[in-house]
């Protein structure tokens, strides 16, 4: 507990009468990777926004690095070293691959971007960083093409770059492989599995395989609680899983 | 002391018209998603055929019933002819093509009547005063509170209890909502474009007789519309009945304090109400 | 300072258009009035068109710098410079003050609110006449000479000395906001504008940076609108209500958002366009109106836009294949 790098007590969550969250606890060891799965509806999206700073509990609390975060905003999580990407492409759209990293990177000194007089590659360090990743991403010949060209597979590995521009200690990833191709989804294997070397991953996924594969825990939400924590051996082993995503199963796209 | 109860009757009436200016816009505005600077020209226009109506029939009556319909028409061509063709664009280049409605309907009113402002004289049958716990009380402004609280129930009625109330509603909150209902979003859009240029020309006939028709006087309600959907809140009902009285209370009785000043402390209002409450009177804006 | 060749090759362009300009138009007069909203309009684009804020207050800041420095020019000893710099900075303060109350809200509301706060200012104008001068305006407003630091002086009542002034103030202008555009301020905006969310996410407030938008925005349109009570020497209660802002907006936008010479070239054709057609049909706004609508439904991107069809019409394919440089939509060429 005391090594926790994220943990959450008694999170819980309501928009008006209905309870999207309750009870959550979660605790997130270092350097590990830990999978947040349950069907649709169970809560994920809204736990995880709790998580981030977009949305604000209405109960129980979050804590990083052992430090209370539960109402602290978006902003501010980025610099303390939580770094989110999206389920559905949030990208800046009209810039190019590089300057998306660039102002990524630049976030983590927001004052000096309040600079108005000169050239925005004076922030030598944001430019760095940007052209740092655009190599360890192999996006060189992609660098200058605005993201909104780029396809689909290779925007959501830029999707999961940004968050690194900020240099996190932790990743907190909205499905990572959404929407991306049979083709596409070994590089972001890959590509995770690289980073849990040197960062925490915390990370949403309808994908099964990827899951029971990369994960080092797994927790399973269901109907706001959670409803199971473990393994991937025993999560795949555990009956009330299998009853619960096998009643979805029936109904889901694959 | 009398004066102020005076004023603050007098402000109900003037509040209820500029909460009928407001709510047009309030319901089209989570529609269309961008601000319609041309629901201003249906008060004025409002106002105008009022006059030309009334002059040439010799009857308040009539002008009174046609115009709304003529206004509600004029819209109707307006969305169609116009606004449809900018629904997939960027918000202000839709705003710009609004503006350009305005600049049209203002010079053609003024090519039509001049630059100068028209009264209209109150109707023979409402004409004359009514005492009032010892007040002589104009019959017209009771008659103009009277037809505006109809009005009002009987959007409340339409919005509440008719399908094509529920999509508006809906509508007012997202554009997509009603999509996802499965409805036509072409035709709830005119039709809640009409139905709200309908109430503010409404609006406008009705304050004819009381203000007259000037070219200006669609800048006028603009403001004080959107005063009323900042702190009442985007397509609440409620919001902008409260909204509107309170700001007409207030404008009527700072024109006994402090007449120039009348029409700053409603934005002065606007300002304190917003800085105490942000999230507007309905906690919901 | 260094500037890249394309942007320097753009800026003498500008440069001798500017002083090509009241040769054009046979009117000092009207070649400064076009440079002075030429300013409003390029400050408003960075709001409009960069930043992503509509904002319909601008005719507030016009007007607040022009009473600003008609008021010091008229009843205290101040100078010519001091009092532009008194004006600059009072219209930077109510925007700063305006921007953070208006940002409080997005989308439809912030637009309507900047409007509401138009509509705020020009009845405190109106109702203020003592100062202001209410509806008659800000009469008799002395064009001081220039002093720069007791080493330099000159007169500039003759109106071609005086469109030598706005001449200058143009040009440090355009700079300015060209640096602002690329510094990294313009970047964030621009980054925010495309997706606030996201730029939360990454570390940023965005709501200090539309603030800082709102200062600069309202700094140079309230220095606009102090040359144009200089340059009129009366401070029209027009200039600070809605439809001032309504203009230069138009203005903005129809020379392209996004384009910061752009929205200068707007304002002119506005100008150029109510003094010609004004004489001769009192009503032309019909055809502004008429204008803009088609405008929207044809070329929204404006004139710049209608530029840059034209020149990939000439350029042919081997231009039409060059990249882009990053972030760059803008700029003459």
């Amino acid at each position: 507990m005391m090594d926790c790098i994220l943990t959450a007590r008694g999170l819980g969550v309501r928009f008006g009468q209905f309870v999207a969250n309750r009870g959550i606890d979660l605790e997130v060891r270092p350097n590990s990777i830990h999978a947040l799965i349950g069907p649709n509806g169970a809560g994920k999206t809204t736990f995880f926004n709790a998580l981030t700073g977009r949305l604000l509990p209405s109960e129980g609390a979050v804590s990083f690095r052992g430090r209370d975060i539960t109402r602290m905003p978006m902003n501010r999580r980025a610099h303390i070293g939580m770094a989110r990407c999206f389920q559905i492409t949030s990208l800046f759209q009209g810039l190019t691959a590089r300057e998306n990293l660039r102002v990524a990177a630049q976030g983590m000194r927001p004052l000096k971007a309040l600079n108005f007089w000169s050239g925005k590659e004076h922030i030598r360090e944001a430019s760095e960083i940007a052209d740092g990743l655009i190599e360890r991403l192999s996006l060189q010949k992609l660098a200058h093409r605005k993201v909104s060209e780029l396809s689909h597979g290779r925007q959501r590995m830029l999707e999961v770059a940004m968050s690194l521009a900020s240099r996190p200690k932790m990743l907190l990833l909205d499905e990572p492989t959404s929407g991306m191709g049979v083709d596409d989804i070994p590089m972001m294997r890959d590509l995770l599995r690289e980073l849990s070397r040197d960062h925490t991953i915390l990370y949403v996924e309808h994908n099964m395989h990827l899951v029971m594969t990369l994960s080092d825990r797994i927790t399973v939400l269901y109907q706001g609680e959670v409803l199971v924590e473990g393994t991937p051996d025993q999560i795949r082993g555990d009956d009330r899983v299998r009853r619960v995503y096998l009643g979805e199963r029936q109904h889901a796209k694959a | 002391m009398a004066i102020y109860l005076f004023q603050i009757i007098n402000g109900i009436g003037l509040g209820m018209i500029y909460f009928l200016i407001a709510v047009g816009l309030s319901i089209t505005l989570g529609l269309l998603g961008f601000v319609n600077f041309a629901h201003g020209v249906f008060y004025l226009l409002g106002a105008y055929l009022t006059y030309q109506i009334a002059a040439m029939t010799g009857s308040f009556l009539v002008a009174a019933l046609v115009a709304p319909l003529a206004i509600g028409a004029l819209a109707f061509v307006l969305e169609r002819g116009v606004l449809r063709h900018t629904y997939d664009m960027p918000h202000k280049y839709q705003i710009i093509a609004t503006l350009g409605i305005v600049l049209i309907v203002q010079e053609l009113v003024v090519i039509g009547w001049g630059p100068l402002g028209h009264g209209v004289t109150v109707p023979e049958a409402l004409s004359g005063i009514v005492m009032l716990g010892g007040f002589p009380y104009p019959i017209y402004r009771i008659f103009v509170v009277a037809v505006a609280a109809l009005m009002a129930v009987a959007l409340w009625l339409l919005l509440e209890r008719t399908r094509f109330g529920a999509l508006v509603r809906a509508g007012s909150e997202s554009a997509e909502m009603v999509t996802l209902l499965g409805t036509d979003v072409r035709l709830v859009m005119s039709g809640t474009l009409v139905l709200g240029a309908f109430i503010a020309a409404v609006a406008g006939v009705l304050i004819a007789p009381i203000r007259g028709a000037e070219p200006n006087m669609n800048i006028e309600a603009l403001g004080i519309a959107f005063v009323v959907v900042i702190i009442g809140g985007m397509g609440s009902f409620t919001g902008s009945i409260i909204a509107g009285i309170l700001i007409g209370v207030i404008q009527s009785v700072m024109s006994t304090v402090w007449a120039e000043g009348s029409q700053l402390m409603i934005y002065v209002a606007m300002t304190l109400i917003l800085i105490a409450m942000p999230r507007g009177l309905m906690g919901r804006a | 300072m260094t500037m890249t060749n394309n942007a320097f090759r753009s800026f003498l362009l500008i440069a001798v258009l500017v002083v090509a300009l009241p040769f054009a138009t046979t009117s000092d007069t009207l070649a400064a009035t076009i440079l002075i909203y030429g300013m409003a309009a390029m400050a408003c684009n960075l709001l409009v068109g960069y930043a992503g804020l509509l904002s319909f207050c601008q005719g507030v800041f016009f007007g607040v710098g022009g009473y600003a420095a008609g008021i010091v020019l008229l009843h205290t000893g101040i100078g010519l410079i001091p009092a532009l710099a008194i004006a600059t900075v009072v219209s930077a303060a109510v925007a700063g003050l305006i921007g953070a109350v208006s940002i409080r809200r997005t989308g439809i509301y912030f637009v309507m609110l900047t409007l509401a706060f138009s509509q705020m200012f020009y009845f405190l104008a109106y109702s203020q006449p003592d100062i202001t001068g209410g509806d008659n305006g800000l009469n008799g407003v002395p064009r001081k000479p220039l002093d720069l630091f007791g080493l330099l002086q000159f007169g500039i009542d003759d109106n071609r000395v005086f469109y030598g002034l706005v001449a200058v103030a143009f040009l440090a202008v355009y700079l300015l906001l060209r640096r602002v555009i690329e510094s990294p301020l313009g970047s964030t905006l621009i980054a925010i504008r495309e997706n606030g969310i996201r730029a939360w996410a990454v570390g940023y407030d965005p709501r200090h940076y539309k603030v800082l938008a709102f200062v600069i925005s309202g700094a140079i349109t309230g220095f606009a609108g102090a040359l144009d009570g200089l340059l009129l020497g009366i401070v029209p209660l027009s200039n600070i209500d809605l439809r001032m802002s309504e203009h230069i907006v138009i203005a903005a936008i129809l020379g392209g958002a996004g384009s910061l010479f752009g929205s200068a070239v707007g304002a002119a054709l506005l100008v150029f366009a109510t003094d010609l057609l004004s004489e001769w049909w009192p009503r032309w706004q019909i055809i502004l109106g008429v204008a803009l609508i088609l405008l929207v439904i044809f070329t929204p991107d404006g004139l710049t836009g209608i530029w840059q069809k034209l020149k990939a019409r000439l350029g042919g394919a081997r231009k039409a294949n060059a990249p882009e440089p990053a972030g760059e939509r803008m700029g003459v060429e």
